[in-house]
């Protein structure tokens, strides 16, 4: 592999250089290395500089993905331990950098975590996360929470 | 911060991997959410995202015809496994009478939630149940249960109750108008909501039978085929969700053809017409060590071919499962242990959905009148 540096540029003008094997794991900056090979300053328009750090810090980790167990159990740690560090609203942002500067790896793992948080979220939380309007008039709300009554009486033991 | 602007593909990426317990609360969250868990290309990813397993192999119940669940009946307190005697499917939920029959219980595989029905007077060894439901526009699907027995009474005489269940109130009530005079041969299938057996009497021989939950009334159509010899192996199986098919051996005529046949669509309105689709497969062309005698296919109309599965009279009655076609027959599943001719094996085609059944919410209201059938 080639230890050529590459510079990435966040939308808020802030620079990294990173070595060409880890811009790769940005598909979006494989895919321009593979169209122009002599660029070596690329600039991210849809990512800030703090999230584009957090981006780099996991493709560096990554860079190179071993097979053995041990070292796929170190990653996975290494990636737990990786998304403690955030709450809702940045995973959010690193879920929207990992799918514009397409990392798979990372768009898995964020996925997962966002996923992990919300499943005990109110449908108020929820909201209030995703920036999603409540369209339901009342009565409708009414009739959809009713559904979802399927509260199955835990208690209901067969009688002797 | 607010994220507006996360795309649907990733904000459906992300739901997807929500337990689909949790996903129920979220319905209420807007409308748009409401449509995405219903679609069945969302429902599929969700249901292969979740950490559920239902093992149909573990055929080991010496009691009954049945089939024992490593599956994860998740609320029921006692975390042993139930023995199930009696299964049921319709629309990704699954009705199971526990062994013995002392306890009716509807499970939803895909939430893991279940729901106990008292019985109205008391579980019969011989009842037999269809899990159906009545499609209404304005508030979707409410399901229902029939149960039906046919027993010998102390006086000896032949017995038949016929009730129905409703899960919208939690009750049950009795249909007294109906007479039985025939038997019943094969478990029933659930389509559209309706289920449908073989059945049989003296005088027409074979016939396919419906029960339609909207009417609440039995109904009867011709098979495509004619047997009077109550010997003869006959099975149902839902194609795609949308048509049925039969199978029929004649098991003592020295003949080791099985033939299936299918039907057109068949929507709610119940109207049922055979095409001219027929499998043909002669056994006798494989050579097999033993007789083949199906309880149980799924068919593969474009293919030709079906998934069967029967138990092998010859080697300790252990369950198999092949597939054949008019040139094929390929066994992909045998038992390793040994079970009991009364095992048979069924194989359903299980599609996970987010049907929730709506709880009566209201206070128990006075309770039906029910008459007893005598």
């Amino acid at each position: 592999m080639s230890s050529n540096k590459i510079v990435l540029t966040s939308s808020d003008g802030e620079s990294f250089e990173v070595e060409e094997v880890v811009a790769r794991k940005l598909q979006i900056v494989g895919h321009m290395l593979e169209d122009d090979c002599v660029i070596n300053e690329i600039p991210l328009q849809n990512v800030t500089g703090d999230i584009l750090s957090m981006v780099i810090e996991y493709c560096k980790t990554h860079v190179d993905e071993e097979e053995s167990e041990e070292a796929q159990t170190k990653l996975k740690t290494w990636d737990e331990e990786f998304m403690k560090k955030f709450d809702i609203k940045t995973l959010l942002q690193i879920i929207l950098a990992a799918n514009y500067l397409n990392v798979k790896g990372l768009l898995d793992l964020v996925s997962q975590t966002i996923a992990d948080t919300i499943k005990d979220y109110t449908p108020e939380q929820i909201r209030e996360v995703f920036g999603v309007e409540n369209d339901y008039t009342e009565e409708e709300e009414a009739e959809v929470r009713k559904e979802n009554a399927w509260a199955f009486d835990e208690a209901d033991t067969p009688k002797p | 911060m607010k994220i507006s602007h996360l795309p649907y593909d990733l904000e459906s990426e992300i739901l997807s991997r929500v337990p689909t317990k949790s996903l129920a609360k979220f319905r209420t969250t807007c409308k748009r959410w409401y449509a995405l868990f219903r679609d069945p290309n969302f429902i599929k990813k969700n249901f292969g995202n979740a950490p559920i397993s239902v093992d149909h192999h573990g055929i080991h119940n010496n009691v009954d015809p049945s089939i024992e669940f490593s599956g994860k009946l998740s609320s029921l307190k006692d975390s042993e496994d139930l023995k199930i005697s009696k299964i049921f499917h319709c629309e990704g939920l699954i009705l199971c009478s526990t062994k013995g029959n002392t306890s009716l219980v509807v499970w939803d595989s895909s939430t893991g939630e279940t729901r106990r029905i008292r019985p109205r007077t008391r579980y019969r060894y011989d009842d037999y149940y269809a899990l159906g439901y009545v499609n209404s526009k304005s508030s979707g699907h409410s399901f229902k249960i029939l149960r039906s027995c046919y027993y010998e009474n102390d006086q000896k005489q032949r017995v038949a109750e016929f009730e129905i269940y409703e899960l919208s109130s939690d009750s049950w009530r009795v249909l007294d108008y109906f007479t039985r005079d025939y038997g019943v041969f094969c478990s029933g299938r659930s389509l559209k909501g309706n289920t449908y057996w073989v059945a049989g009497d003296k005088e027409n021989g074979l016939f396919m039978l419906y029960f339609d939950f909207t009417t609440e009334r039995f109904g009867r159509f011709p098979l495509p085929f004619e047997s009077f010899n109550p010997e003869d192996t006959a099975a149902l199986s839902v194609v795609r969700e949308e048509k049925l098919s039969v199978l029929h051996q004649k098991i003592l005529d020295f003949s080791n053809e099985m033939k299936i046949w299918l039907t057109n669509k068949i929507d709610e309105t119940i109207e049922l017409s055979w095409s001219n689709f027929v499998l043909t497969v002669d056994y006798d062309k494989f050579n097999l060590p033993s007789v083949v005698n199906v309880t149980s296919f799924l068919l593969d109309e474009e293919n030709k071919v079906a998934l069967c599965s029967d138990i092998d009279m010859d080697d300790e009655y252990k369950t198999r499962v092949y597939v054949v076609g008019e040139d094929i027959y390929k066994q992909v599943y045998k038992d390793t242990t040994k079970a009991s001719y009364i095992n048979w094996p069924l194989l359903i085609n299980y599609v996970p959905s987010l049907v929730h059944i709506k709880k009566n919410t209201l206070k128990r209201q006075k309770k039906r009148k029910s008459r007893e059938v005598s």
